[in-house]
Order: structure tokens, then sequence, then C-alpha cells
């Protein structure tokens, strides 16, 4: 390698790994400073409260539950549905897959809010159910642990019904073909196909299990103390920013236990999905078993999709307040437009320079658990850390007196998300396109620009396209370091809810979920024929 | 460089730039900080940049939603304040922001018609356009409403009454109130009492006032401007002042609090801000807008339904003391509430 290569690859390496530090690591090592350091010095006095008080047992078991409850119904469900999809394949699967996306792209809260007007005290359904004792007992009480697993496995399953598809289309079918030989199906879908899914489905029940651990919105709205509104309650009614990064502790530990133990399963197991894809994947079911869960999948969309959208229709009208909520937000829908794109470029660029640098180096896995702790971290705890470094005289200013501090917010959040799907992609790609390159004398940069990123293209963009839609309905950090004059959407919808009319809210939260379908169907289209056209090439 | 990547360093670029629109001092700006609700506090900051040219940037408060407040912002930007004036809705974090020195004195010629008893006598703070708080019930349930919080204790009531939570807002502002009155040990038998009841216990007064209307419990604790809300749009609803027999408890009236930050960014624009907020023309129009607040100055004309605040009996503890025992209180609730 020539000095100028050398020189540029280590301005790049240098590059990222500031805007790493500088994004990631300073906000949380602020934060973590001031919890330790106070007007008397250094003390874990806060630290000591977590792990002696009695009611912690209480926030632990009820945050476990909750992540572990969740997990568990959102897998068997995006399972079920995964399978129907690419293995069963069942009648318009391509509608299907598209329909089963939408409770993802759905806020939350907004999904929370449908849901208390569907099973509420006096909700739709549960004035309907009452009629049923039997079948009314399948639904739980909205209002307790039960009801918050409801809520965020029906808008998460959606993650392991993506792994799984994905998984399913890496399988190598001669593995089944073979055991088939030998044994019955039902014995080869157990011993053979689902260990070698295993993997993948698991990697979309982590995703879940974080999501289901740091959710705050919708616990806080049905009132169940977990540590995420645990750590709200220590900021707002007593300003103790210390004990509020304390109680922290125990999700930070919580997440780095299952991710270990979730990196030692998979390392070895990466191998098992081979990649090879047979030209025609037959169906190995009848005509019964499809229809049976075509009706089963398409009834858990409209369960999970249309129903919540439905209610959230009818409590808006009339059709006036859709224009009385474009007039209140309509600044508001701008502000998040813009940090959303914003955050979703730095997070697709930042995302795809540190799998770059670190997938043929040691320490990878250190830069991955960094990149966690941001997201294990409450929301608060990183608006405060990220006051700390940037509300300063100088060139500090220029950040935190404009919307770039809140693009820092949601990129610092989100980079673990960026960067495990773009390490995935590029662990997929075989090194020899870049070798081949390289012996042919291209620079290192042409490599990046003209090998690896027109082969990424669809992954780039499915990565920058996630980013848009968590920047877009990020509330916890940025609702904090949002600059004065500025307010983005989801805190003007938070306020509204305690605060205005529900029709308007009603029809805020309708234009905000049209306008993230309409994006999911701009990226979906888009990816579409990125991925045809390279298919095509390659 | 391929047109690909010139639009990929475009769409990189061009967010930023916008961002970094957001920056940089302009000529005549005030910046404030404000809890009041932004449907409430909004056409006051809009007349006052009509009338004066000087630009208002707002950050508006989601507090009632459970997300951090403006007083963590304002505890945390003490070294390089952003805001100019904080505009509170009540008063007892006012106080603590006092006692951490985020603000700092200004007297206001504006303030000086204000009774003492919502003045900080060091000049920190100064209240105007109040609201109290008050019993909400349900005229298709409830054709004789008790007339005492302590009523809430009573079986009759048992399992269809509805509280806010009292951690945060006005209903923490309440609870700390009465700790101050009772003692501790009367008031934590009061709210164990009500918890024993079934009381509900809801997200926010707002929540109690729509669940109270819609005939979902009979009876609530809520605030004057929640209440009037379920008044003007026609629902089954009304409201009283508990406590106003003779020698009887009383109720806590919380005004709005504004309050001066320490070394903001354009001071002058601040107390010119103050100075507006404590005109007699301000309580007035938010005493004549939905929230029906309560002026303090006596020369303030106020319609009908706004209640006259000479003819309020109020809960006889001053809002430090009460402030004292904000701490206090939320210990308890968060213990007993938030299982």
């Amino acid at each position: 390698m020539s000095d100028r290569t050398t020189w540029s690859m280590r301005g790049f390496s240098a590059a990222t790994a500031l805007l790493f530090v500088a994004i990631t690591l300073l906000p949380v090592g602020y934060a973590l400073i001031r919890s330790l350091w106070g007007a008397g010095g250094f003390s874990l006095d806060a630290y000591r409260i977590v792990l002696n008080e009695g009611r912690q047992w209480t926030l632990l078991l009820n945050s476990l539950g909750i992540a572990f409850g969740t997990t568990l119904v959102a897998t068997v469900l995006g399972v079920l549905v995964g399978f129907s999809i690419e293995y069963i394949r069942v009648p318009a699967r391509r509608a299907l897959s598209y329909c089963v996306a939408v409770p993802f792209l759905v806020p939350p809260y907004i999904s929370a809010v449908a849901w208390i007007d569907l099973l509420g005290e006096n909700g739709i359904l549960t004035v309907f159910l009452r009629k049923m004792p039997g079948i009314g007992a399948l639904f739980p009480k909205l209002y307790s642990i039960p009801g918050v697993i409801l809520v965020l496995a029906l808008t998460h399953y959606p993650i392991v019904v993506l792994t799984t598809v994905l998984a399913i289309r890496q399988l190598d079918r001669r593995f089944e073909e073979a055991a088939q030989l030998v044994g019955k199906k039902a014995r080869v879908l157990r011993s053979i196909t689902l260990p070698l899914l295993a993997p993948g489905i698991l990697s979309g029940a982590l995703f879940v299990f974080i999501l289901a651990l740091v959710s705050f919105s919708v616990p806080s709205l049905l009132q169940v103390n977990v540590y995420p509104v645990e750590i709200y309650s220590r900021f707002s009614a007593f300003y103790d920013f210390r004990g509020a990064t304390a109680q922290a502790l125990p999700l930070v530990l919580t997440g780095a236990v299952v991710l270990s133990c979730w990196a030692l399963y998979i390392r070895p197991r990466r191998a098992w999905l081979s990649g090879a894809r047979r030209l025609k994947t037959l169906s190995h079911t009848g005509p019964i078993v499809r229809t049976v869960s075509a009706v089963c999948c398409w009834s858990l969309v409209a369960l999970s999709a249309a129903l919540p959208i439905a209610v959230l229709v009818r409590r808006s009208l009339p059709l006036t307040s859709y224009v009385d909520a474009w007039l209140t937000a309509r600044e508001e829908i701008a502000t998040s437009i813009l940090v959303a794109t914003g955050s979703a470029t730095l997070l697709a660029t930042l995302g795809f320079s540190i799998a770059y640098l670190t997938r043929r180096r040691s320490g990878g896995g250190g830069i991955y658990a960094l990149s966690v702790l941001p997201f294990l971290l409450s929301g608060p705890v990183i608006g405060i850390g990220l006051i700390l470094l940037w509300n300063h005289h100088g060139m500090r200013a220029l950040v935190y007196d404009s919307l770039i501090v809140m693009v820092f917010a949601c990129t610092g959040r989100f980079l673990f998300f960026a960067h495990q799907g773009t390490g995935a992609a590029m662990r997929d790609m075989h090194a020899s396109l870049e070798e081949a390159a390289a012996v042919a004398g291209v620079t290192w940069w042409r490599q990046v620009t003209g090998v690896l990123i027109p082969i990424l293209r669809p992954s780039l963009f499915g990565v920058w396209a996630l980013g848009f839609l968590f920047s877009l309905r990020e509330l916890d950090a940025t609702v904090l370091v949002c600059p004065p004059g500025w307010t983005t959407l989801p805190v003007r919808l938070f306020t509204l809810m305690h605060y205005g009319p529900s029709r308007i809210v009603a029809a805020l939260s309708v234009i905000t979920v049209f306008m993230i379908l309409f994006g999911g169907a701009l990226t979906a289209t888009v990816y579409a024929k990125t991925r045809k056209v390279l298919d095509a090439r390659y | 460089m391929r047109g690909w990547t010139r639009t990929i360093v475009g769409i990189a670029i061009a967010p930023i730039l916008l961002c970094l629109a957001g920056c940089g001092k302009e000529p005549s700006v005030v910046v404030v900080y404000t809890a009041l609700d932004e449907m409430y506090s909004r056409p006051v900051l809009d007349e006052f940049e009509t009338r004066t040219g000087t630009e208002v940037r707002a950050v508006y408060d989601t507090e009632a939603a459970k997300t951090t407040g403006l007083v963590t912002r304002l505890i945390a930007e003490q070294t390089r304040p952003r805001a100019d004036v904080f505009w509170n809705n009540e008063v007892a974090q006012t106080i603590v922001l006092k006692n951490k020195r985020v603000i700092e004195p200004y007297l206001s010629p504006s303030a000086e018609p204000i009774p003492a008893k919502f003045k900080d006598p060091e000049g920190y703070w100064t209240g105007f356009a109040a609201r109290a708080r008050v019993i909400i019930y349900n005229t298709d349930l409830v054709q004789d409403p008790p007339t005492l919080v302590h009523d809430f204790l009573k079986e009759e009531w048992s399992g269809k009454a509805a509280i806010a939570v009292p951690l945060f807002g006005t209903t923490a502002t309440h609870a700390a109130a009465l700790f101050a009155f009772w003692g501790d040990e009367e008031a934590e038998d009061f709210f164990r009492g009500l918890l024993d009841n079934d009381v509900a216990v809801l997200a926010g007064n707002a929540t109690v006032r729509d669940m109270v209307a819609r005939g979902e419990y009979s009876i609530g604790l809520t605030d004057t401007d929640d209440a009037n809300g379920a008044i003007e749009d026609g629902l089954p609803a009304k409201w009283l002042l508990p406590d106003q027999e003779p020698g009887g408890l009383g109720t806590l009236v919380i005004p709005n609090t504004v309050a001066l930050v320490k070394r903001g960014p354009n001071p002058d624009a601040g107390k010119a801000l103050i100075d507006f907020l404590l005109s007699p023309e301000v309580e007035g129009k938010l005493a004549r807008m939905r929230s029906i607040q309560i002026p303090l100055n006596p020369s303030v004309e106020a319609p009908e339904n706004v209640p006259d605040l000479a003819k309020i009996k109020t809960i006889d503890v001053s809002f430090e003391s009460t402030a004292a025992k904000m701490a206090v209180a939320a210990e308890f609730v968060q213990k007993e509430f938030l299982r």
C-alpha cells in the first residue's frame, strides 16, 4: 500500500473514530461521570440505593417479565407468519409481506392510544367481550403487565417475521431433502429445519427483547412501573439525575448479558445459513394447510394493524380534524422530517464506516457492545449527557444551538442497529471481490465506492430507512435538547395527548402513520428495484 | 465522482446545512421555557411578539405526559443558560429552581398589584393567573356531590373516584401542600385511605376530567382549567371548590409563576417579557380563555364563570413549606402508588 493510501486510510479511520466517540461515547461518559461525582465528590450512593432498595426487585421483575413475555409472544407469532410466507407459501404472500410490516411502522405510543380505545375500561372491544365471558377471558386487562405484553408483541412481531423469512431464504434445502429420505416431515422440521433457522429467528427475538426492555411510552401510558418509567420519575419528580442514571444500570447489565449470550450462540453458527438458493422453491404443503395459514395470518394483520388504524380514523372524525391537525403541527412535521433525514444519513454513513473498519480486525465486538450503550441507557440520561457535552461556548455551541444536536441524539441512540445491519450485509459478501480489485491496483477508496457500496446499496438503503423510521418517532432524548423555537412531531403529539382535543390527536396520529407507511412503501419499491438490477448484474 | 455518489453526498450534506440554519443570534430575541399548555401560552407569546417586534422562541413542556420536564433542562443548562424566562404553570418547581440558584431576582413594576402571598419575598418569582384544585362530578351519576377531599374516603365513593397520579404537576403540588398542612403521618394515612377505597390513579388531570365526564368514574380531583373544559364541551359534568365550609381545610390555589433565568442570553428582553406577562391585560386574556385562569391582580375584571379569588378559602400553608415537602411526598407516592 502506498504512503498516500495509508494516510488516506488513517484519515478515514480517525474521522470515523472521532464521530463515533463524539456521538456515542462522550454523552454516555458525561452522564456516567455526573452520576458518580457530585457536589461532595466521588460517591456510589446512587448505585447502592439501586442495589439495596426492596422495590428494585419489583421493577426488575416487571421489566424482565415484559421483555421476556413480549419476546416469547412476538417470536411465536413471527415464526408462524414467517413460515406461512416463505415456507408454506400462502396465497397473496407478497401483499401479506407488506401488510405485516405495518404494525412495526406505527409508533408504539400511537398503538397504545388505539388499544386503550379498544381494550380500555369501557373500550369498544371490552364492552363487546363482556357479553362473551369465555372469550372475554382470553384478552388481558389492558392496564397490566399482560396488557403491555399484548401491545408490544403486536407491534414488534414483524421484526421476527423479517428475520425468519430471510433465514428461510438462506436455508440450503438440500439438508431437508436428504433428511426426508429417512425421516417424516414433522421430524425433519423439528430436528433439521428449525435448528438451522434458529440463529436467524433468535436474531429477531434479540431485537424484540431489547426494544421491549427499554420501552417507555407503552408501559407509561398503561401505568405499569418498569425501569424506563422509574428513570423518568427520578428526573421529573425528584430532579435526581444521579439516581436516574443509576436506575439505568440494571437495563445495561441485562442487555449486556443477553447480547453476550446471543453473540456466543450465534458466532459458531453463522455459516449454517449458507446463502445458497434453489432456483425454484417448491411448496411442501397441501391447499388446506395453506388456506388455514393464510386466514390466520390475515386475521393477525387485521388485529395488529387494521383494527388500531380503524379506531384512530373513527376517533378522528369529522374530516375537518385533519385540516386542524395539519395547521396545528405542519412545522413540527417538517422539523421531524428534517431531523430524521439528517439522522438516517449519518446513521447509514457511520454504521457503514464502522462495519467496514472493524470487519477484519479484532475489537469489533467491543465497538458493537459500546454502540448499544446509548440505546440501553434511558433517553433522558442521554439527553442530559448531550447537554453537558455540547452546551458550551465556542464551536460546541454551533451543535447545541441547532438541530444538529437532535441529529446526534438520534444517531447515538440507534447506531447499534445501523452497525449491526450493515455488518451482517458485509459478512454475506465474499472478500474475493475486494481482493480482485486490490490485485488490479484499485485504491481502497475506489474499492469502497466502486465495489462495496454498489453491492451493499440495497442493505444501506434498508439501514437508512430503518434509521429514518426510528428517528422520526424518537422522543425520549430529543425532548431535552430540542432548540428553542423548534418542536418535533412526537413531542407535539405527546403534548396534545394530554391537553388537546382527542380528535386532533387521532387525526395527527393517522397523518403520522400514513407518512411512515408512504415512506415505507417508497423504500420497499426502491429496494426491490435496486435488488432486481443487482441480481441481474451479479 | 459518480452520479449516485454525488447524490449520496448531497443528501448527506443538505440536512446538515439546513440544521445549521437553526443556530445563530437574531437581533431581537427572547427565549422562554413555558410549562403552561401551549394552546394557552402561545397566543400570549404571539401577542408579545407582535407588539414589541421581539422574536419569541418558546420551548413547551410535556411534563404531564411524564417526559422529562423543563425544570430538569434548566438545571442541566446552568453552566450556559439558553432560556431568558421560565414561565411555570405552578409554583413549587419554581421554588426548587430558586433553591438551586437557576433563577435570579427581578422586581417587575407590573408585579406591584399582586398580593404578597403570591410573590417571592426576595423577588425571585411572581405569581399570576391561578388555578384552583376542584372536585369534578358527573351530573348524570351524582346528585349529591362530595364537598370535602376527605369524602373520597367514604364507602359510597369506593371504586367511583379518580385522581391524577400525585407525582407530577398540580396533583403533586396538592399532595405536598397536604403533607405540609397535616403533617406526614396524617397525609400518609389519607393517601393510603384513598388506595384502600379503590381510587383510580390516572395519567393526568385531563384524563380525570375525561373519565368522569364519560361516566367511567363519578367524581374526581382536578384543576379549574381542566374542569371548565368539560363544561365548555357540553359534557355532563360540574365542578365545585372543596372544603369551603367555615373552619374547613380550604383548597389549593396554584398560580402561574414567572422568573428571570440567571445569566440568560437576553436579560433585557426577558425582563420586558416578564413585565408583559404580569400585566392586567394578560391576566384578563387568560381568564377569558377556556382555562379560566383566576386573576390575582384585583383590578382585572374576569368573566362570571371565573372563580373570584376573594371568595375562595385557601389552604393555610405557604408555598415555601409546600415546596419543602415535595420530595417527601414524592418518595411516599412512589412507594405506595407505583408498585
